[in-house]
């Protein structure tokens, strides 16, 4: 195989150096190379002879369309972005590279039919470090976090870790793929923040308002009223101003592990100092 | 305190959606010799939409619980709800770690003591009474009720933090069930996913993974579905009738385990609790008592053919025979 004499990331996604071309077939156009530099290319002029659009009406605009007629969104792996790769296995305490790709999470996967990428594909996403992909996915969101995938993992990877790391950062980016989803977790806490308990008449209130689909689940109430299985009103406890401050804590961001890390650090020099002034 | 003793954590379905499982649980436990102390000024542990924002915040939470434990001087806490079990005892391994303890603390500013432990009502009763009692106590028993386990995804799993039955095909609901007295069919989707409150934002969700629980239930000929999981329960019992309106032919009760415990102990419908169920659970009892009724009378078959084989036996030995020639004759006959 002759080099194309194209500089940059190769189809495995690891550099070539400076001066080393990657290799390809001679004379054919550059499959996957942006020549603006490493950043993602999602646009069709920069896309290979193959990929053509998809007939279908899809969400992705480029799409690649295989002999049997599926479509597969094309992915380029140029653009790695590591501190992502890095912030997801902190935040979850796995090794994404461990996946070696077997699909057995997503054969597992309860939730698969509503995703856009399998669970598999989005562990692949983060290993290819591909941030924006992972976290406007709807299927960070869709997670039931019933744990299959992390029991059935061969490499012993908590595959719903992982994800449930991915939503964080996900809402701390603030893109919420699916929206009732976001608006179902406020309810919720809005509800425990005020009440200290959560208060299922009230979270469904709150979620009407918050989505605006106001009829949501109400032919279930007269199978629930008239057997006092859902109260009006909610049990308050005495602390639920405790239960809001921990909420509000969170909120302003007390939890932040630089923040504690470094108060951890300076308590502890403080104590060293106290034990050698003792000594002294 | 004794072994016998456990704090309480009722969690917020218990007030609500699941007063059937609070009612017969507490009964159920008293009836065992357990002791319940409620913890006082409970609070939510934040469940599923908790741990979505930030485990610490899960945790947190689930720490508060703790410590309103430790004012009562309570360390060893039972829950039936396997979503608080799962939020407190995650809280419990992940704080063993220093820094997220610290940040924990940070949260709550209430530093919390060593040596708490977390279990759910299932597994004190499997594990710590254990079937032998629970069988002695049966007065009303199950026999000739077709029932499936379901135990939903939080039970066993993650199995390195639940450390309870086997994470794939857990045995100790069925146990259970078989020391009532029921016949308990083996269940594919013991530990598939139900949906969970994925109900509310995606709406095609439990129809679509609670339906085909309920549809292999009615195909396999189950009188009821047992659970142990007040939102299992709730999607598979209150969402039933969705369910159907898409196109599932079956009805199947879903009471809880200790609903049927409370029946068969012999307790009263106020501690059974059937009526608050969506499903009528009647028509399971009514083919209960039909197959009772059938299974008496076959074992009074069997028993009174063997009793006119003993006695034909009894016959020809007390002719004068010998013992060798009477088995001759009867292989003779054969």
């Amino acid at each position: 195989m002759q080099p194309c004499g194209r500089l940059g990331r190769n189809l495995r996604g690891s550099r070539t150096a400076e001066g080393v071309p990657c290799h390809r077939r001679p004379g054919s156009a550059p499959v996957f190379a942006n020549p603006q530099g490493l950043s993602p290319v999602r646009g069709e002029a920069n896309a290979p002879a193959f990929v053509r659009k998809c007939k279908k009406q899809c969400a992705f605009k480029l799409r690649n369309v295989t002999k049997r007629g599926e479509c597969m969104e094309t992915v380029l792996l140029n653009g790695r972005d590591d501190a992502f790769i890095r912030a997801v296995e902190e935040s979850s305490g796995q090794v994404v590279a461990r996946c070696y790709q077997c699909g057995n999470c997503t054969a597992g996967c309860p939730m698969s039919f509503a995703y856009d990428y399998s669970v598999s594909q989005v562990m692949r996403l983060i290993q290819a470090g591909q941030k924006d992909a992972v976290l406007s996915s709807k299927a960070v969101w869709l997670c039931a976090a019933c744990n299959t995938c992390s029991q059935r993992c061969p490499n012993e990877i908590n595959v719903a870790g992982v994800m449930d790391a991915c939503r964080q950062m996900a809402r701390r980016e603030k893109k919420f793929a699916v929206r009732a989803m976001r608006a179902f977790v406020d309810a919720f806490l809005d509800s425990v923040k005020f009440n200290g308990r959560s208060h299922e008449v009230g979270i469904m209130a709150l979620y009407m308002l918050y989505t605006g689909r106001v009829w949501t689940d109400v032919e279930l109430a007269p199978k629930v009223l008239p057997k006092g299985k859902m109260p009006l009103l909610p049990h308050r406890i005495k602390g639920r101003s405790e239960v809001a401050a921990i909420i509000d804590r969170y909120k302003q961001g007390l939890s932040d592990p630089e923040r504690v890390r470094a108060r951890l650090a300076k308590d502890a020099g403080a104590e060293s100092g106290k034990g050698k002034e003792a000594v002294s | 305190m004794s072994k016998a003793t456990f704090g309480y954590f009722p969690g917020c379905s218990g007030l609500g959606t699941s007063l059937e499982y609070e009612r017969s649980t507490r009964a159920v436990c008293r009836e065992l010799g357990l002791t319940l102390w409620d913890i006082p000024d409970w609070n939510c542990c934040g469940s599923t939409p908790a741990h979505t924002v930030d485990p610490v915040l899960s945790s947190a939470l689930s720490a508060r619980v703790f410590a309103q434990g430790e004012t009562a001087g309570i360390r060893d806490v039972v829950t039936p709800c396997p979503s608080c079990l799962s939020n407190l005892r995650n809280a419990l391994e992940h704080m063993e770690d220093e820094l997220f303890a610290a940040r924990v603390e940070a949260l709550t500013e209430r530093p919390l003591e060593a040596g708490h432990s977390v279990k759910s009502v299932l597994q004190v009763i499997v594990e710590d009474i254990g079937l032998d009692k629970v069988k002695e106590r049966v007065r009303r028993p199950l026999v000739g009720l077709r029932a499936v386990p379901y135990y939903g995804c939080l039970m066993t799993r993650p199995e390195k933090i639940m450390r309870f039955d086997d994470p794939e095909n857990p045995q100790s609901l069925d146990l259970l069930l078989q020391a009532l007295g029921a016949e308990v069919l083996p269940f594919p989707l013991k530990v598939d996913c139900c949906g969970g409150s994925l109900g509310i934002p995606v709406r095609e969700s439990v129809p679509r993974l609670s339906g085909r629980i309920l549809e292999l239930a009615g195909e396999l000929g189950a009188d009821v579905i047992v659970v142990a999981c007040p939102l299992c329960q709730m999607n598979l019992d209150l969402r039933q009738g969705q369910i159907r309106a898409k196109g599932l032919d079956y009805t199947v009760p879903v009471p809880y385990f200790t609903q049927l415990m409370a029946y068969a102990f012999g307790l009263g419908d106020e501690e059974a609790a059937f009526k608050l169920l969506a499903e009528d659970i009647s028509p399971a009892f009514s083919c209960m008592q039909r197959r009772a009724g059938e299974i008496k009378a076959e074992e009074a078959r069997v028993a009174a053919l063997a009793a006119q084989k003993a006695a034909a036996k009894a016959g020809r030995t007390g002719s004068g025979q010998s013992q060798a020639k009477s088995a001759g004759a009867a292989g003779g006959e054969a």
